[in-house]
């Protein structure tokens, strides 16, 4: 006989066991942490099912069930569902890892410290994506191996959740450094954690707290980019503007999925935004509405807000000189609108993609993650769009709220407004961050998904209109997968 | 003084024994009868002469001076009953208490198969053999009594005495015989490794006496598809889709309106099949003497797809030998094989290219566009997403090949009579390359038209599985009462270890190593070691062979357990009574050998990947940093893990009845089985939010088969020109999960990479089955759609589905949603039957196989995609949609944006799976002795075979047989779904066999 045969220790993984040791494992794990927002189920692709496709903006077309949220007809088995929340929750859990195991790793402490503010933003990141996205979520904040029965955790109070988020944020705040050296650029700075925080108190209405935080890093550290469109080129990526961008790269890898080796960690989302015919996808258009809005004001110039050649492909002749440069309409290949498509009259997408026509390699346009052009998240035009708001809503129509607004619209040859309203600055957020993923909740949190969307069926003609939705349905439904598996787990109302 | 002995050798009916066996006694002189049962042999005149032939009582004559000797043979009475191939043994057909089927190698080595699992096919009660469509290179699904577990998990082989995982390495021409063994009783004495039944194959071994002898058998034959598909050519495909668009209110395209290219109607499906040749060369040696043996064998298989790119190479080399001195024995049998498979997976994929874009440019390069580069695809087409199958699989270079050996080698020493010990040494290796090289090429500038680094993906694997064997075995006949008992240690270690290369961009499309990749991307590796330690033992006792009693147990450590749940054990008990041999049957003669038995036993499996217990830390979760975004190295846990897992077990209870009528022309056995499968492992979803992505196993599911197996067999020899058997069998199974725990209904079958997903596994219900909405006609009307009330905005001329339920299950509620789905079928036959006729007429043979299944569904991926997917061609039916003016059709109207979702998980895409066939026939012609005897071969036979000759059935896709779609890794889960699976082909071969 062969004895002991059957005791087979597996030569193919390092155990979790032998790991969490040194500076060089702590490292390890705040990039595997990040590792998530490149997921091709997170913002490499399938994230912009749930936020752009559902927003008045866009009028997705029906091409598979994950676009159905969109028309509030998502279902708790949609792959748009629960790859999503699959993906924000692994950026929870590793992040959990982290600030459990690295303080008892013995290394340098900023550099210790400076990895658990990474970890405190990854985890309120997440959770701000995910209870925006699902609303009634379970609260994880220790690694899942020390939670006695996982299976049974309940969904927790939003309250407590946003408490969380504002926690993490202001542990993210302290323990983040300002900037990173080059080698490390794109990783979490205190700034990056700062306007976050900001955004979450607005999404509160917390005005005050909300306009402190923004005011906080109104102190030249940030600027706008010259040129509006250097924000959505890869030449430009990581800009004075940036304030956290996912890091995207196109090196030949195409595969599907997240933590295997070899797999994509390019924008593969181009093709849900390109024009109809240019990558086969054909995912959706944009609402005639939007055009208008672009439309509705001239440049000082008396020209086309240039914005609107960035964010549109649309149909018109007129160009506007802008920052040295003649702007058109054109899309891929330098293509003129009448060149693709002769006698139509229907609005595309075009920020993200061949903007600047350096044959393609920008934008994708020929296989999956073929495009390295970071996606950015938060820049320091919505900062200023958002405490514009916050002033607003505390003290109205006042000079540092012009100011942060006409800061914004100078840059793209706009007149400055002399009076604000509301309306202003939703108009000014659609012009400026249209296909930005911020849309959607902007109308949520705002309380107005109803009078925008559904009652505005015309808005989602291209699929299923909007008279599926019910109240609740403003939130997508909870993945069945955890309905299933979790016996306390309930379904988000109106599903 | 030596003399020339001539003679005839006859059975007691005077049928000439052709093949007996001559032998001057003491001496290693021997001879065989020739066709007609002549022999003649020079032997000393007081000489003894031994005549033996199998299954007959030697005789022994003593030539004293005669030149003539005729014999007539006794048929043996013990040896005249079939003796069985069982789990370390064997054992006489009365003396069997188990189900076990036998195919005879004869049966299998008239046809020729890529896998020799298609032999059985349709030849025993309960072995559902399935091909998974008709490539070369594809492997047969076998099921034995029904799906017991909720994986891919087949059935267990024992080739030659070695325990492994397939038979696809076999020459089928070199089987002797095949044993299926279907109950606990027969099986369990292979306890861990027996849930889904046991397969044991034995391979033909040289005779003694006579000299060398030699067989050769060629054939060569033409294959092509039994169908074609009828897509719709370019015109009619424009058509389509124009209606649809003007349907949908969108503009036309380009392609099919105002830019139609009447010159251009391609059509990849034919462009793709061929006629196409398969070969097969088989030569055996095969001789022996009073104390050893030896066969050695060659064989060559090749065979073209009937799917251009496509073929299958097999070459196999047998030796098989034993050795007898005095109390101590040797065999030993080796296999190598090297199967070289190209396959074709692009042949009619999803998307394929659309009969309005041409297949080769004017240059006669493949194409998928005849417009410049800078023209959108997809506005001047209407679908971006599409390559040129054909194209692809040309310029693509895919191979996979491996060498192997099976073999064994057994030492077994008779301590004393009765007493042996045996050791066997087993070995399963093989080193498989398994080569994809992706050139760069330009069909189109669209997202699959073209690529723009080279690629080469490379992987080498290395399999190595010993077994060690010690058995002891003793037989002691005493009075009445018979003693037959085994006992045994056995243990396996099998080690997987592979080394992959991932890498592109090279200097030119020709050089092909990874060496040469400006990137080398990935280096994918595993190295993985699965052990099982087992002790085991058999009893078999009859009683003056009428009472017939067996009882196993086994006992079984796996390596993939953990320590306290890592032993099962495993016993059966069986009773037999032949009650054919007590004294009131004696006067019976309508009825012979009546025999009822009756077993009881568990059998396991430990079906889980290997290492699942180990939690480990994903290496891949990397982010690209830094200015110059390389990856950096990120660490993570995706993995959960189940500690508590262990044996799946199998109840089976059987009860058979046997007996012989007509004078033993007509032999019937049937059996009825129950078996009951607990603790089988299925993998269960963990919450997504733990942020582990794999599914956990989990023993809390339990599946049951019941089932009723018959087999008939009648044989007739009429005279001696004329001569005729005829077996039929059938089963019929009912398969249904009785539990799955925690685990939620498995919803998998996916169609189509839109996501859409066709089966459900759930209590209650079969394995796999189909699920979805009813079709309850068309919606005439816009108002009739929308008084319908479904959760989309079907409107007239969309698919009018059932309201079946409302929520809670209540009945119709006046609203189609998800609540009026139901299951609609499965894809497992109820009822399947074969039929083997064989008849010789004078030197004329003839055989026909015919089978057939009934009672299973299948969903059809053409449905799909000929009516429904807007992004490749269309079925030439998707004309006769409905329209206001052509209202009576079953086809809904053409739409690409589809608001009624017609396309949804329906019984629309199902149909019949029931087939009769023809499967193969066989008509031969053995030229007369004398003549071939003048050409000093001892036997020359010609034949023509044909296989599918003719199928029966409704199926509108390529073949009833479709196996498993392959879209998903559980593929048990997507069992009956065919999204066009490589076509089967209809065969004719002309062959030749000699022997000398």
């Amino acid at each position: 006989c062969r004895t002991d045969i059957l005791e087979q220790e597996n030569p193919n993984a390092v155990t979790p066991q032998s790991f969490w040791k040194t500076e060089d494992d702590a490292t390890k794990g705040i990039i595997g942490a990040y590792s998530p927002f490149t997921h091709i189920w997170y913002y490499t692709r399938f994230e912009i099912f749930l936020s752009d496709y559902r927003a008045d903006t866009v009028n997705a077309f029906a091409t598979s069930e994950r676009t159905a949220a969109g028309s509030f007809n998502g279902v708790p088995q949609s792959n748009g569902a629960f790859w999503v929340w699959s993906a924000m929750f692994q950026g929870v859990t590793r992040a959990n890892e982290v600030l459990a195991h690295v303080p008892d790793i013995d290394m340098d402490q900023t550099k210790k410290n400076n990895i658990l503010g990474e970890a405190y933003f990854i985890r309120a990141f997440n959770y701000f994506n995910l209870l925006n996205g699902w609303r009634n979520v379970p609260l994880i904040t220790t690694p899942i191996g020390d939670i006695d029965n996982p299976n049974s955790l309940e969904q927790a109070d939003p309250a407590d959740v946003w408490t969380q988020i504002e926690n993490d944020l202001m542990e993210a705040q302290q323990l983040a450094p300002d900037s990173w050296p080059l080698d490390m650029t794109g990783r979490v700075t205190n700034g990056a954690a700062t306007g976050l925080l900001g955004k979450v108190f607005l999404y509160q209405e917390k005005y005050a707290e909300a306009k402190a935080e923004f005011a906080k890093i109104m102190d030249g550290r940030y600027e706008l980019m010259e040129d509006y469109a250097d924000n959505f080129t890869e030449a430009s990526e990581n800009n004075k503007e940036s304030l956290f961008e996912v890091q995207l790269v196109a090196d030949g890898n195409s595969g599907w999925g997240g933590d295997n080796a070899g797999l994509g960690k390019g924008a593969a989302f181009h093709p849900d935004i390109a024009p109809r015919g240019f990558t086969g996808q054909d995912g959706m258009r944009i609402n005639n509405w939007v055009l208008d809005l672009f439309l509705d004001e001239r440049t000082v110039n008396d020209e086309i807000d240039p914005r609107t050649y960035t964010t549109l492909f649309f149909d018109t002749d007129e160009t506007t000189t802008y920052n040295g440069k003649v702007l058109s309409s054109k899309t891929y290949g330098d293509l003129s609108y009448q060149e693709v498509f002769p006698g139509e009259s229907f609005v595309w997408g075009n920020k993200w993609l061949d903007i600047t026509f350096d044959n393609k390699t920008g934008s994708q346009d020929g296989g999956w993650h073929q495009s390295g052009n970071n996606l950015r998240l938060l820049r320091y035009a919505d900062i200023l769009l958002m405490f514009a708001e916050a002033e607003f809503m505390l003290n109205g129509s006042t000079a540092p709220a012009l100011e942060a607004i006409n800061e914004v619209r100078a840059r793209v040859d706009m007149p400055a407004l002399t009076s604000l309203t509301m309306q202003d600055i939703e108009d000014e957020r659609v012009k400026e961050l249209t296909l930005e993923r911020t849309r959607y909740f902007d109308i949520l949190r705002w309380g107005k998904v109803e009078e925008y969307i559904v009652n505005k069926p015309e808005l989602k003609s291209e699929s299923a209109g909007t008279s599926s939705y019910k109240p609740g349905r403003e939130y997508i439904a909870i993945p069945q997968n955890e309905i299933d598996a979790n016996p306390v787990f309930k379904q988000n109302p109106g599903y | 003084q030596e003399v020339t002995v001539t003679g005839n050798v006859t059975d007691n009916t005077g049928q000439p024994l052709p093949g007996a066996n001559v032998l001057v006694k003491g001496t290693t002189n021997g001879t065989q009868t020739d066709f007609d049962g002549n022999y003649s042999i020079l032997a000393d005149s007081n000489a003894t002469l031994v005549i033996s032939y199998i299954g007959f009582v030697s005789q022994e004559v003593a030539v004293s001076g005669k030149s003539t000797i005729n014999v007539s043979l006794e048929e043996d009475a013990s040896q005249l009953e079939e003796v069985v191939v069982i789990g370390y043994g064997t054992q006489k057909k009365s003396d069997l208490t188990g189900s076990v089927s036998t195919v005879d190698g004869d049966e299998i080595n008239k046809f020729t198969y890529n896998d020799a699992a298609q032999a059985i096919q349709g030849r025993t009660a309960g072995v559902r053999v399935e091909a998974n469509g008709g490539s070369p290179g594809a492997n047969a699904l076998v099921t034995i009594r029904g799906s017991s577990t909720l994986s891919d998990a087949g059935p267990l082989y024992v080739i030659d005495g070695m325990l492994t995982g397939d038979m696809a390495t076999l020459n089928p021409g070199d089987i002797e015989s095949i044993s299926v063994l279907k109950d606990a009783s027969a099986s369990a004495i292979y306890g861990s490794r027996a849930a889904n039944g046991v397969i044991i194959v034995t391979t033909k071994k040289g005779t003694k006496g006579g000299g060398m002898k030699v067989d050769l058998d060629y054939s060569y034959g033409l294959q092509k598809s039994v169908k074609n598909i009828d897509w719709a050519n370019a015109r009619d495909y424009a058509d389509i889709v124009n209606r649809a668009r003007d349907n949908d209110g969108n503009p036309r395209f380009p392609a099919n309106d105002t830019q139609f290219n009447p010159n251009i109607d391609s059509d990849i499906q034919r462009e793709s099949l061929r006629t196409a040749a398969v070969m097969n060369a088989n030569a055996r040696i095969y001789g022996g003497n009073e104390h050893s043996t030896y066969s050695l064998s060659l064989n060559h298989y090749d065979q073209e797809g009937i799917v251009k790119q496509s073929d299958y190479k097999r070459t196999t080399a047998r030796v098989n030998a034993t050795m007898n001195m005095g109390r101590f024995k040797l065999e030993n049998t080796i296999g190598l094989t090297r199967t070289i498979d190209n396959p074709n997976p692009y042949f009619n994929r999803e998307r394929d290219l659309l009969p309005t874009m041409a297949i080769y440019d004017d240059e006669g390069n493949f194409s998928a566009s005849d417009q410049p580069d800078n023209v959108a695809i997809g506005s001047f087409y209407g679908v971006g997403n599409v390559s040129n199958s054909l194209g692809l699989a040309t310029v693509e270079d895919r191979t996979v090949t491996r060498n192997s050996v099976l073999g064994n080698l057994a030492g077994s020493f008779e301590v004393f009579d009765g007493l042996t010990y045996k050791l066997n040494l087993g070995l399963d290796y093989y080193a498989n390359n398994n080569f994809t090289f992706t050139p760069t090429y330009f069909f189109n500038a669209g997202t699959f038209g073209n690529n723009k680094f080279a690629e080469l993906n490379e992987v080498n694997t290395n399999f190595l599985s010993t077994l060690i064997e010690h058995t002891l075995t003793y037989s002691k006949q005493f009075n009445k009462h018979n003693i037959n008992t085994v006992i045994g240690y056995t243990d396996q270690v099998s080690n997987t270890r592979s080394l992959g290369a991932l890498a592109r961009k090279f200097p030119s499309n020709d050089v092909r190593v990874a060496s040469a990749a400006e990137d080398k991307v990935n280096f994918p590796s595993q190295d993985l070691t699965k052990t099982i330690q087992s002790y085991f033992g058999r009893l078999s006792y009859s009683f003056d062979s009428r009472y017939l009693l067996t009882a196993t147990l086994r006992r079984d450590g796996s390596s993939l357990f953990k320590k306290d749940l890592r032993w099962g054990t495993f016993p059966s008990f069986a009773l037999g009574w032949n009650i054919g041999n007590e004294s009131f049957m004696e006067n019976v003669s309508a009825i012979t050998d009546l025999k009822l038995r009756a077993s009881y036993g568990e059998v396991g499996s430990d079906n889980v990947p290997i290492y699942s217990l180990s939690p480990e830390l994903n290496l891949n979760s990397e982010y690209p940093i830094g200015e110059s975004q390389n990856r950096a190295t990120g660490y993570s846990i995706t993995k959960g893990i189940n500690e508590n897992i262990t044996w799946e077990t199998s109840k089976t209870t059987d009860i058979g009845l046997e007996f012989n009528a007509l004078n033993k022309k007509l032999n019937i056995t049937m059996d009825y089985f129950y078996k009951k499968s607990e603790d089988v492992l299925v993998e269960l979803g963990l919450p997504l939010y733990t942020g582990f992505g794999n599914r956990v196993p989990f023993n809390t599911a339990s599946i049951e088969n019941k089932g009723f197996e018959f087999l008939a067999n009648y044989s007739e020899y009429v005279n001696e020109d004329f001569s005729f058997s005829i077996s039929g069998n059938f089963t019929t199974l009912n398969n249904k999960v009785t539990a799955l725990g925690d685990a939620t209904p498995i919803i998998e079958g996916q169609f189509t990479s839109n996501g859409l997903k066709g089966t459900k596994t759930d209590v209650g219900q079969p394995v796999s089955s189909f699920f979805g909405y009813v079709v309850d006609g068309i919606y005439q009307t816009d108002a009739e759609a929308l008084a319908a009330n479904d959760n989309n905005n079907p409107q007239a001329g969309d698919l009018k589905f059932k309201d079946i339920a409302g929520p809670d299950g209540s009945g119709p509620d006046g609203v189609i949603d998800e609540n009026d789905q139901k299951f609609l079928g499965n894809p497992a036959p109820n009822f399947e039957y074969g039929l083997n006729i064989s008849a010789t007429y004078k030197n004329l043979d003839l055989s026909l196989f015919f089978n057939g299944v009934a009672g299973n569904k299948i969903l059809n991926g053409n449905i799909y995609r000929g009516y429904f997917d807007t992004e490749g061609p269309y079925l030439t039916d998707a004309l006769n949609a409905w329209t206001p003016t052509n209202t009576d059709t079953n086809i809904p109207r053409n739409t690409q944006t589809d608001p009624g979702f017609n396309r949804r998980p329906s019984d629309f895409y199902l149909e019949k799976g029931d087939y009769f066939r023809l499967k193969n026939m066989q008509l031969g012609y053995t030229i007369p002795s004398d003549l071939s005897e003048k050409m000093r071969m001892s036997k020359l036979r010609i034949y023509a075979s044909a296989t599918n000759l003719f199928t029966l059935t409704q199926y509108t896709g390529y073949y009833p047989e479709v196996g498993r779609n392959t879209r998903s890794a559980r593929r048990i889960f997507s069992s009956g779904v065919d999204e066009s699976a490589y076509p089967t082909a209809r065969t004719i071969q002309l062959g030749l066999q000699i022997a000398f």
